[in-house]
């Protein structure tokens, strides 16, 4: 069942990339055919970028990537831990819940020179916006999911005579996986676009960091290239969970999170 | 203005000034209770004299950023509407096209930000075409969502009539998908604002978002926090009016 | 039996009276409302009555249900979804711990084979109909071959065809397992065509107002639904469920309407 399975989303992957592949083939002809305007590069152009540098986009992905990943990583802790508070007490519920909300209203514009004053210039100020950029999805979503097992589930527990740890192992828990993975599979590119943006704000490392330097020299390639690297780094996050998703939420493939 | 939209009005005014003055005595108290030093968090009182000082720079800066996210909202909507009707006659054009509009649909402003300035330069217009494609999608969205929602029986009754497909357009179709143009414009609204000033980080051109990255800098703390509020009431009051205005427009509906 | 809920409080349940003899197969049936589901729970010590006593084979419901000497089946089958039939049926065995067995259990595949899913072994739930469900449901609840088996309409989501089937099968399957049963239902024939001897119960507040014996041989056969001895219990129980309220409703001196 499992290769079938990999056998279907390859072939379901396959058009589009077939697409992609064809767009980028016609980019490459307009370009050599002088068709296209100045600021849209040959796809070969970027290619050769990377061709020629390829320390320069792993200096900058490396670094956009672990302050991303450590702020995702407080968020979850975070997150989770007052997740199982909100829903074991219920008077913190709405309090919880609302401010989780209130952290994700408050735009990057005004938390990012905020926290520079607070926290000193350095890689802490991306961590910190990637944290608070990527709470909330993961936030609702722990919560929607240990309430997810509903009364008659529960019922049955209490008939088998289960214990509570029993019940969080057998019931609590594997109900919850589903929303668990929706919310954190919404948080990564969050996570990703908040340290690009908060690398705008200041930092001299980070893919945010080389689009803006490669903008003021007018590199065309070059702000391609980090447009590229954004885009990659967003869909590589999505693209992990989804796939650890797949294996181990594999009796349902449709979960909305509620707002 | 009718007595009870007025006395609506007075009441969320209230509610909003009441809720101003519990934030503003927290913030002081917190100041001042724990300590925290003004470099890091001045006082209300501080920030508000600032403002009073700056009130200048604070509002010609704020213009810009409204201007472009105006321009910005406004050339969008007109768009996305252009890109609706269009998609609404033409079944097989809207059907090709689905798939280039969903990968579309979550553009962030980190990837859409510098490309426009390598097309616009270092301009408001580039804060503009920012504004324009982050807000395009959602408006567009909707608008196919309301397009696509009018009522049956009103469709029949003026094929019936023997309107032409414009006419059905005009008198039938656009009336019931303004409710969800305002649903498109109050989701676009604020990430209009948002993006108008990210777009100003990178481009550097004038705007709050730059006022606010360049008073960080300076470390003129003062005016960096009331840069902030500002931005931040900007964006409540896009919210509040557009939502209002969906409201308005949801009244004669059941949605 | 008392229920407090916003005003009145409601009395679910008024002196019943009942006495199930062991290895027989007993129904309840009556109304909505009557208060059949709640009497069932309470044996089941999912519920606490507010007066009287139930005793199943000397012991407390709760002694009954820590020692897993009760299997139930609700109304709806309530299958863990990530689990697959067979891990499914295995639930309670994990519960009590596989090496401290408290009884002596059947396997699970000698269940699989009774309740006739041979070769659905490793099907997860939402691939089963409705019908498969439940007897995945009813293999569950007799795993840990309990002394007492309790069902709440378990058929009632099945269309009639399907209805009829499972009843069959239940009867041979409660057959060969040797427990006494306790259905609750709201058909008379699936009542009458099961059970031993009927309970019929009255509404607000729920109490047993007759109870038929069933003098049919066993095993029961579909044609028995013709006989007259299958017609004249089916008759006593709609009289003490129709004829009661047709009392409390006619006034003394008027027609009642026969049906």
């Amino acid at each position: 069942m499992a290769s079938a399975l990999s056998l279907s989303t390859l072939q379901a992957s396959l058009r589009p990339l077939a697409t992609g592949v064809i767009l980028l083939a016609v980019m490459e002809a307009a370009k050599r055919a002088n068709v296209l305007p100045i600021f849209v590069p040959a796809p070969s152009a970027v290619l050769l970028e990377i061709w020629n540098s390829p320390r320069l986009v792993v200096s900058n992905l490396a670094p956009t990537a672990w302050k991303a990943a450590s702020g995702y990583f407080i968020a979850a802790v975070v997150a989770i831990t007052a997740a199982s508070l909100a829903v074991s007490l219920r008077a913190l519920r709405g309090p919880i819940y609302n401010i989780g909300v209130m952290i994700n209203s408050v735009p990057i514009i005004a938390t990012a020179p905020l926290l520079a004053l607070w926290l000193g210039t350095g890689p802490q100020i991306q961590i910190a916006i990637a944290a608070l950029t990527s709470q909330f999805p993961m936030l609702v979503g722990t919560m929607q999911g240990l309430q997810a097992a509903d009364s008659r589930q529960r019922e049955l527990m209490h008939v088998l005579s289960a214990s509570r740890l029993q019940t969080l192992r057998y019931l609590l828990i594997p109900s919850a996986l589903p929303y668990l993975f929706a919310g954190f599979k919404i948080a990564a590119p969050s996570a990703v676009l908040g340290a690009i943006t908060a690398e705008w704000a200041g930092a001299d490392q980070g893919v945010g960091a080389m689009m803006l330097y490669a903008l003021f020299s007018y590199d065309t390639a070059k702000v391609w290239l980090s447009v590229l690297l954004t885009c990659l780094l967003a869909g590589a996050g999505f693209g992990f969970w989804a796939a650890i998703e797949r294996m181990v939420v594999y009796w349902r493939h449709d979960v909305d999170l509620v707002d | 203005m009718s007595q009870e939209t007025r006395k609506l009005v007075v009441k969320q005014l209230m509610q909003v000034g009441f809720g101003l003055a519990v934030f503003v005595a927290i913030w002081q108290l917190a100041v001042i209770g724990l300590g925290i030093p003004k470099y890091l968090v001045p006082l209300p009182l501080d920030v508000a004299k600032a403002i009073q000082l700056h009130w200048l720079v604070l509002a010609s800066q704020a213009g810009f950023t409204l201007s472009a996210a105006g321009l910005g909202l406004a050339t969008s909507t007109v768009l996305a509407t252009a890109v609706a009707i269009s998609f609404s006659m033409n079944r097989s054009l809207a059907q090709a096209s689905l798939p280039v509009v969903l990968v579309f649909r979550s553009t962030p402003v980190a990837a859409v930000a510098p490309i426009m300035m390598l097309i616009f330069g270092r301009g408001i217009s580039t804060s503009m075409a920012v504004v324009t494609i982050v807000s395009f999608f959602p408006i567009l969205v909707n608008l196919m969502r309301g397009l696509a929602s009018g009522d049956r029986n009103t469709a029949e009754l003026l094929h019936v009539y023997g309107a032409s497909r414009w006419q059905q357009l005009r008198l039938a179709r656009i009336p019931f998908a303004l409710p969800y143009l305002f649903t498109g414009l109050r989701v676009a609204g604020s990430s209009a604002i948002l993006g108008a000033m990210l777009s100003e980080w990178i481009t550097g051109s004038k705007g709050l978002g730059n006022l606010i990255l360049e008073s960080g800098e300076m470390r003129e703390t003062e005016l960096l926090w009331a840069a902030v509020l500002l931005s931040v009431a900007i964006a409540l009051v896009v919210f509040w009016t557009t939502s209002a205005g969906e409201k308005r427009m949801l009244r004669w509906t059941n949605r | 039996m008392v229920f407090y809920g916003q005003g009145e409080p409601v009395i679910a349940l008024e002196k019943v009276d009942m006495q199930v003899p062991a290895g027989q197969f007993a129904s309840i049936i009556g109304p909505s409302g009557c208060g059949k589901s709640t009497l069932l729970r309470l044996v089941a010590d999912v519920m606490k009555p507010h007066a009287g006593s139930i005793t199943l084979g000397g012991d407390t419901p709760r002694a009954a249900r820590n020692a897993h000497s009760l299997g139930f089946v609700f109304q709806a089958p309530t299958l863990l979804p990530w689990r697959s039939v067979k891990q499914n049926i295995e639930l309670p065995l994990d519960v009590v711990g596989r090496g401290s067995a408290k009884r002596s259990t059947r396997t699970s595949a000698e269940l699989i084979e009774l309740v006739g899913l041979s070769g659905f072994e490793d099907a997860l739930p939402h691939q089963l109909s409705g019908g498969m469900q439940q007897r995945v449901a009813i293999a569950r609840a007799l795993i840990l071959t309990p002394d007492i088996l309790l069902l709440d309409e378990p058929f009632g989501a099945l269309d009639e065809i399907t209805r009829q089937r499972m009843n069959l099968e239940l009867l041979r399957i409660w057959s060969e397992s040797g427990t006494s049963a306790l259905l609750v239902t709201h058909s008379i024939a699936e009542a009458v065509f099961m059970s031993d001897r009927v309970y019929v119960m009255s509404a607000r507040p729920g109490r047993i107002t007759s109870i038929i014996e069933v003098p049919l041989e066993r095993p029961r056969r579909i044609d028995m639904m013709r006989s007259q001895q299958f017609f004249e219990c089916v008759n006593r129980i709609r009289d003490g469920l129709f004829g009661h309220e047709q009392a409390q409703a006619a006034a003394p001196g008027e027609p009642v309407e026969a049906y």
